[in-house]
């Protein structure tokens, strides 16, 4: 399938909070009660329409175990979007999340959209407020969703605002540099910190999307 | 001719079903006898009163019953007795032809390597020549084109384990009664948190009572090895287990034996030290053995850099995956059991050559790909499908065995290598291990078991002149060979007239000649080549001069809390490395 842009969109957070309850609400409409538990990463694509342009999603479902994150937050580089989820009926999820936070700041490029998502709305026994979620989200510069990976509530806008809001930035980049900017390239003036040869070898520094020609 | 025995066959079947049904109907008479309008079954204990209260004639008639009862039931235990030893010695029969088999294939000069008689379960471990050679007949069986018989995997899985509790001198009846203990600590109530949540969520395990066992198992390992507790990925591997072994204790035994004797250290803990080493392995091994996929692979990866800024390696996600279960997730259940077959009788380079024979069996479709995004949809693909089709089974196989010989050269020092760079890395503060300092020397030996078996004891004819024969499959050595100490000293000794490393004769070229001769027979199909130099000396020990153990013993603590005996405690890897590498020694 052809697309325009290619976003990558990493999906982080603890253990059972329903990250790939999310993807597969995302990306195949369905809740499945037998899913099995991502063991390292698993992936998903879904593309959509952003004002006329065809946007894939790639998603990256990574595991909440705490002992593969010396391998997987390696992966999160390069992503431009990230759906930070925690269990609204369970607050210990939602403390994490500050953790989960700095691994991105860590390892994700630092302008990385970041939307953070309180998941099972739907059960009654809700222990984190909006209020209290939002406050954090706000503080730390992130946007706010709440979904039901079980009812369908909340996925798809949450993604949608995540593209769309990725996809602002590299238009207006991408309005900028026009013309003195190879197409393909785009946002050569974003700070991108360097951590490989491999990067610092390349003069295009923009390490989140690509428009394919 | 063909007509006898057949309806001799059925004649019998009909004698034994309508013997069964005699049996059964009397034993239903006996059990529905109602005294006094109470229904007691023959199975029930009768109570005085019962008896007391019967009238004599009753009693008589009773007694009578009982007796013909017992009669019959005796005279059927002596019959099952009877065909019990004809089995028996149907099996001892079946034993010697596998043996001569294996053995008239094995070698022309003297009696070949051979010295036992084939058996399913392993014999003592103790016994050193009897072991080895078990080992060697398995391997060789396991290079068939079906592999091993799958009425055999719990016996030899159990027996395998057995052998190594044995051999570390771990009393199990002593031990494991603490370890399923269902009385929760403090600690337990954390590790119980983290396993629930991974119940519900393993393929295979439906029932509740089946995620009950699951959990208790899964708990009793993390007692036991409190250093590493719960990691995710433990339940796909022990409910693999608890399908094949049944009962709890013996799953649990097979798991241990598997993580602490097979697998490579810290698979699971620290975080996944072994495997992060292992990833930079394989990326180096790809190099050598799928040189197409792996530059392919790396092109992509270069070009979506160029464009993007940041691409992880591409296959890093999925041998991650492939490794932490070893392959449970990922592959039909019916080769996982295949390929699990070969990790515990020919180690953990199984797991290794499994990953290349993926890539390699893949790379037409692998090298067709034009960008990462279409690689990931890829992989997707393949790992949701979770079919046959996808993985064919033979080539697979067929893959992991002859893709190099075995063991695996340079995978040692590889390990050594990658080893000590990942260390570097390491952030888990507080872990007794790190405290003592002990992480950061190197292992020494990071596969004890499979240098057990590619060492076996000397012998005096067959084989007797190359003990080492150096680099023959490729000129892509990536590094030095370990200096196999162990064969260095064993060659002075026994091989006094070779002067020269290179023998004469080319041994692989004999074991080859062999082999094929031993597949012709046993397959009736294409010539393989694939099992190669399954009685093999090894072209590089992996075996190492071990250090003394200052490998801490992550049981040590547990067993001063279980009061088990001093000497017990002492089990580590180490020891048994010693232990078996000394046997090879003498």
């Amino acid at each position: 399938m052809s697309y325009d842009y290619l976003f990558k969109i990493v999906l982080v957070g603890d253990c059972g909070v329903g990250k790939t309850q999310i993807r597969n609400r995302y990306t195949l409409d369905e809740f499945n009660p037998q899913s099995k538990s991502t063991i390292g990463v698993e992936f998903a694509f879904k593309t959509v329409n952003i004002d006329g342009n065809e946007v894939k999603g790639q998603i990256w479902d990574t595991s909440g175990e705490e002992r593969y994150r010396a391998i997987t937050s390696a992966y999160y580089r390069g992503s431009v979007g990230a759906v930070l989820v925690y269990d609204v009926t369970k607050p210990k999820t939602f403390e994490a999340l500050e953790n989960w936070a700095s691994q991105l700041r860590q390892y994700a490029d630092e302008n990385i959209v970041v939307c953070v998502v309180g998941n099972k709305i739907d059960l009654p026994t809700r222990e984190v407020s909006t209020a209290e979620a939002e406050r954090f989200a706000r503080g730390n510069g992130f946007f706010y969703m709440e979904t039901s990976a079980l009812d369908g509530t909340g996925v798809e806008s949450a993604f949608r605002q995540v593209m769309k809001k990725i996809f602002e930035i590299v238009d207006s980049r991408q309005q900028a540099r026009k013309k003195t900017v190879r197409a393909g390239s785009i946002g050569k003036t974003r700070s991108i910190k360097l951590t490989d040869a491999d990067d610092v070898a390349e003069p295009s520094k923009f390490s989140s999307c690509c428009k394919q020609m | 001719m063909d007509k006898i025995p057949t309806q001799s066959k059925k004649e019998q079947e009909l004698l034994e079903d309508l013997l069964s049904d005699i049996y059964h109907s009397h034993n239903r008479n006996l059990r529905d006898k109602v005294i006094e309008g109470k229904l007691i079954s023959i199975d029930d204990d009768y109570s005085h009163a019962d008896l007391l209260r019967m009238e004599t004639q009753e009693l008589d008639s009773f007694r009578a019953d009982l007796d013909d009862n017992i009669s019959k039931l005796s005279s059927k235990l002596v019959r099952l007795t009877l065909k019990q030893n004809g089995i028996k010695d149907d099996i001892a029969q079946n034993c010697q032809v596998v043996s001569a088999i294996i053995q008239a294939f094995s070698s022309k000069k003297s009696k070949g390597p051979l010295q036992s008689t084939f058996s399913v379960e392993p014999p003592l471990v103790s016994d050193k020549v009897a072991f080895n050679d078990w080992l060697l007949s398995h391997r060789a069986l396991l290079r068939m084109e079906v592999g091993l018989p799958n009425s055999w995997r719990k016996k030899i899985w159990l027996g395998l384990a057995e052998e190594y509790f044995e051999e570390v001198g771990l009393d199990r009846k002593q031990l494991f009664p603490s370890l399923f203990n269902s009385t929760l600590t403090d600690d337990d109530k954390h590790l119980d948190y983290q396993i629930v949540k991974d119940l519900h969520r393993t393929a295979n395990i439906g029932s509740t009572h089946d995620q009950q066992r699951l959990k208790r198992i899964l708990l009793a390992y993390a007692r036991y090895n409190p250093e590493c507790g719960y990691c995710q990925g433990f339940n796909v591997i022990v409910a693999l287990i608890m399908e094949v072994m049944e009962t709890e204790w013996d799953t649990l035994q097979v798991f241990i034996f598997m993580l602490h004797a097979v697998l490579p250290p810290e698979y699971h803990s620290h975080n996944l030290e072994g495997i992060q080493t292992d990833l930079k392995v394989l990326a180096d091994l790809m190099k050598t053995f799928t040189p197409k996929v792996n530059s392919h692979l790396i092109n992509l990866r270069e070009s979506s850099i160029r464009e993007n800024g940041h691409e992880p390696p591409l296959a890093s996600p999925y041998m991650m995956q492939w490794l932490l279960t070893a392959f449970g997730t990922f592959l039909p259940k019916k080769i996982v059991y295949r390929l699990w077959d070969g990790l515990l009788l020919d180690g953990n380079e199984i797991l290794i050559r499994g990953i290349l024979a993926i890539w390699k069996t893949k790379e037409e479709d692998l090298i067709a790909i034009e960008s990462t995004d279409m690689f990931y949809q890829f992989m997707s693909r393949m790992v949701n499908s979770n079919n046959e089709d996808f993985i064919c089974e033979k080539d697979f196989f067929k893959t992991i065995y002859s893709i190099t010989a075995f063991p695996m050269k340079n995978l040692f020092s590889l390990r050594k290598k990658h080893r000590s760079g990942t260390l570097v890395q390491k952030s888990v503060p507080n872990s007794p291990i790190e405290k003592q300092g002990e992480i950061r020397k190197p292992k020494s030996s990071f596969s004890w078991w499979p240098s057990f078996g590619y060492a076996p004891v000397p012998r005096s004819t067959s084989f007797s002149t190359p003990l080492h024969s150096p680099d023959i499959d490729s000129g892509k050595d990536l590094e030095e060979k370990p200096k196999p100490k162990i064969w260095e000293q064993k060659r002075s000794k026994s091989t006094t007239s070779i002067k020269d490393e290179r023998p004469s004769v080319n041994p692989r070229d004999l074991e080859k000649q062999e082999i094929d001769k031993l597949f012709k027979n046993f397959n009736n199909a294409r010539k393989p080549k694939i099992g190669i130099n399954f009685f093999s000396r090894p072209s590089s020990s992996p075996i190492q001069p071990i250090e003394k153990p200052s490998v801490f013993n992550h049981l040590y603590q547990r067993h001063q809390k279980l009061s088990v005996k001093a000497q017990q405690s002492s089990f580590n890897r180490t020891k048994f490395t010693e232990l078996l590498s000394s046997s090879d020694t003498e």
